[in-house]
């Protein structure tokens, strides 16, 4: 009880004296005091406040959760206070950042450019942009869809310090792979290059390319990220491997900062890194249709074809036989004909006298086509017509000069053989005209040299042959006028020998049948006829026709019926040709030739072609 | 398995790769080839506690023209440091590696190779020598890649070591 009343009585004192300071000093007084405990207790705390702050941090983070709004507040009023102040501590921290970012992109867009400039030239570039425009594609947006195309292979999280791999996955194409040599191998390469081009530690190696492979790797606060592609590292492949490397540094914190070189514990990132694995291949055709409008674009294309096709062969055929009805009327020529769409034209060259053709043409075209006869009437006797109809028709090559009268059709200068023929072969012309004079015209034929020597060469030999010299009775001699004969053969003999120039294939043989009538015995006859060979023969040698070519044959009397004396005493020259004539010379060169023997053969064949041609 | 990344160490031609070699791939070459900037190589080494993969980089041998590319030993969680028997003055070069080892890697784990023991009649390593770098507490092995003597005790000695070492960076 005492001590309760000594305790209210000491209570009592403090509040008076309490209350006395108060009185005195008053509001000067309660300032003064807290003045002096503030700033006690101030520096108490400030010489304390690290070190309690460290011990705290040690036990727990409860002093960063409670630091974070207020940093949180004071970096933002911060910023609204002076923005320029934290930009200029930031950049120098994310500036490299930005740029290489930057630079990496360029550089991105730049192989893009490149690749599809490389890609926008030839076959396929022609046939994509076919693609492109079926579909309904822009070319850029399509050629850039056809060009990404990549599998990634790898994806390797590797410990940033030591170079160990942490985790690792791979494809189905590379189960196989050494991932921890690997992994370490990226380490190094990246040392080395930071050690040769003395690199700061921001730059480091971003991308291996061997071959068709590249290696991306993208490095973070503790871990590095690579991955392993084939084919073009897209835009795609590069954000996924960035966000896969931030959300492992952000969710699987504790693990990293726990890796103790013990792959087992990193199993959380497993699905993560598997996210990574993308592959696109090029885009496919969304189904494989049979193309059946292009099917029917082209069975309607054949179809409309062979209608085409029929309908020009029918009027063809009508053609055909209104030119055939044509030729076959009288004093009717056919100067030309036109066919257009749907209508046929005949030029036609008429005589007053021969009637209208329209109406049977138009019979033969019936209503599929209209039928125009363009008629010109002339009187056919007019040489000015026929001049005129000769010279627009044939457009004569060598424009010859052409003359009518009484039914013959002159022609002089040059004329081309072809123009010729085609003149003898024209209806109009032969039945207006009964001949064509060319006797005043110079044949001009287009043939080559070789030909018309060949020709020149068989109108001589058919011109030899066709000699016979005829002697009088018992003679051996020719008179004059055979005489003459005789001189003329020679000299075509010689113009022979002149052109074969020593080929047996022109210039065989000179074969020289001596013949005599029926009168006297038959050995007489035989002398006779031998006697009249000869003398042939030793003129055709005295003019310079070679002896080794001449074959002399008596033939006596040969009994032909059809022929009268006169003409059974004669003697006929042959030109005979071999047909190998080389190898004939060759043989004669060599002296094998058994000329006897070849004279018999030759005399064989030549006797039994004329006594088929005396039983004709 | 638990991944470890240990460094050879060593002047140029003291047999750093051969030793590699011998332990890795059981061969061994009378040729040299020396190396330029790293090479890699993997081992799986079964010690009693765990089987521990060892992914040891062979770096490129040292001397006083070409000072070793400290980046390499990042993150490495031991050292092999090899001298040649051969070649005292190899020892000096040692000596600075150990320096440079320390100072990127901290007190980390090494051990102490002299190699080419098989070459006794060139022998030039005196016991006084061997005293001093016991007396460091360097405990030297001699080894021998071409005969192989000691080569496997080396790389597991260090194995060992190294599974008591955290490789959490620094």
């Amino acid at each position: 009880m005492t001590t309760i009343l000594n305790q209210s009585a000491s209570s009592q004192q403090t509040d008076e004296l309490k209350r006395l300071r108060e009185l005195v000093l008053g509001d000067e007084y309660r300032d003064a005091i807290e003045q002096v405990v503030d700033k006690g207790f101030s520096r108490n705390v400030a010489d304390v406040v690290s070190e309690a702050i460290e011990i705290r941090n040690q036990q727990d983070d409860t002093i960063g959760q409670a630091l974070a709004p207020v940093v949180d507040t004071a970096l933002k009023k911060s910023i609204e206070k002076s923005p320029q102040s934290i930009v200029n501590v930031i950049f120098p921290i994310i500036g490299p950042s930005i740029r290489k970012a930057v630079s990496s992109a360029i550089l991105d867009l730049l192989l893009s450019i490149n690749q599809l400039i490389e890609r926008s030239v030839g076959i396929r570039s022609l046939k994509w942009r076919i693609e492109a425009w079926r579909e309904g594609t822009p070319y850029a947006k399509y050629i850039l869809l056809k060009n990404i195309k990549y599998r990634v292979d790898q994806v390797f999280l590797i410990q940033k310090e030591t170079g160990i791999l942490m985790a690792s996955m791979n494809n189905r194409f590379y189960q196989d792979a050494d991932n921890d040599l690997v992994s370490s191998m990226l380490t190094a390469i990246n040392d080395f290059v930071i050690d040769s081009f003395n690199a700061t530690e921001e730059e480091t190696l971003e991308r291996i390319r061997f071959g068709d492979r590249v290696i991306q790797i993208n490095v973070g606060q503790k871990v590095i990220l690579a991955v392993a592609v084939t084919g073009l590292v897209s835009h795609e492949v590069k954000e996924r491997a960035i966000e896969t490397l931030e959300s492992i540094e952000l969710n699987q914190q504790d693990l990293i900062a726990e890796f103790d070189g013990d792959t087992e514990t990193m199993h959380a990132v497993l699905p993560a890194l598997e996210n990574c694995l993308v592959e696109k291949k090029h885009i496919q055709a969304e189904k494989k249709s049979r193309p059946w409008i292009a099917y029917s674009l082209v069975l309607v294309g054949a179809l409309w074809l062979t209608l085409m096709g029929y309908q020009s062969w029918v009027v063809n055929q009508k053609i055909a036989r209104s030119i055939s009805f044509i030729k076959s009327q009288q004093a009717v020529a056919l100067l030309g004909h036109k066919l257009e769409s749907e209508q046929v034209t005949f030029d036609l060259l008429q005589d007053p006298s021969s009637g209208d053709l329209s109406a049977q043409l138009e019979a033969i075209f019936g209503n599929d086509y209209r039928v125009v006869v363009n008629a010109t009437y002339a009187n056919l006797d007019q040489n000015e017509v026929w001049l005129n109809y000769l010279n627009n028709h044939y457009r004569f090559t060598n424009k010859p000069q052409m003359d009518l009268a009484e039914g013959i059709l002159f022609i002089r200068g040059e004329i081309d053989a072809n123009d010729l023929a085609k003149l003898n072969q024209d209806d109009l012309v032969t039945s207006k005209f009964t001949t064509i004079d060319v006797s005043d015209a110079r044949v001009v034929s287009p043939l080559t040299a070789e030909q018309l020597r060949n020709i020149e060469i068989s109108k001589l030999k058919n011109k030899i042959n066709a000699v016979q010299l005829f002697f009088e009775t018992s003679k051996t001699a020719l008179n004059p006028s055979e005489q003459s004969k005789l001189r003329v053969l020679a000299e075509d003999l010689l113009e022979l020998q002149r052109m074969a120039n020593g080929d047996l294939s022109i210039l065989g043989q000179v074969l020289i049948l001596g013949f005599a009538d029926s009168a006297g015995t038959a050995q007489k006859n035989l002398n006779l006829s031998e006697d009249r060979a000869k003398y042939v023969s030793d003129y055709f040698v005295a003019q310079g026709i070679d002896q080794n070519l001449i074959v002399i044959h008596p033939m006596g009397h040969v009994d032909v019926k059809n022929l009268d004396a006169k003409q059974q005493r004669r003697v006929t020259v042959s030109v005979i040709s071999s047909r190998s004539g080389r190898a004939e010379k060759n043989i004669e060169q060599e002296g094998q030739l058994d000329r006897s023997k070849a004279n018999q053969e030759s005399e064989r064949r030549l006797l039994s072609k004329e006594s088929e041609e005396d039983s004709s | 398995m638990i991944s470890r990344k240990i460094c050879m160490l060593g002047s140029f031609a003291v047999g750093k790769t051969s030793l590699v070699k011998r332990f890795v791939e059981s061969i061994f070459s009378e040729k040299y080839k020396t190396t330029i900037g790293v090479q890699i190589s993997k081992k799986v080494v079964t010690l009693t506690a765990a089987d521990v993969q060892l992914l040891i980089w062979d770096i490129e041998g040292a001397d006083d023209f070409i000072k070793m590319k400290t980046r390499y030993l990042s993150g490495a969680a031991g050292c092999i440091l090899v001298v040649d028997g051969t070649r005292p003055n190899t020892a000096k070069t040692a000596n600075e590696l150990v320096e440079l080892m320390q100072q990127e890697l901290g007190d980390k784990p090494f051990v102490f190779l002299i190699n080419k023991h098989d070459l006794l009649h060139e022998w030039r390593i005196d016991d006084a020598q061997l005293k001093l770098w016991q007396a460091n507490g360097w405990a030297p092995i001699f080894t021998s890649a071409k005969t192989g003597e000691n080569v496997e005790l080396a790389f597991h000695q260090l194995a060992e070591r190294t599974l008591k070492e955290s490789v959490k960076p620094t």
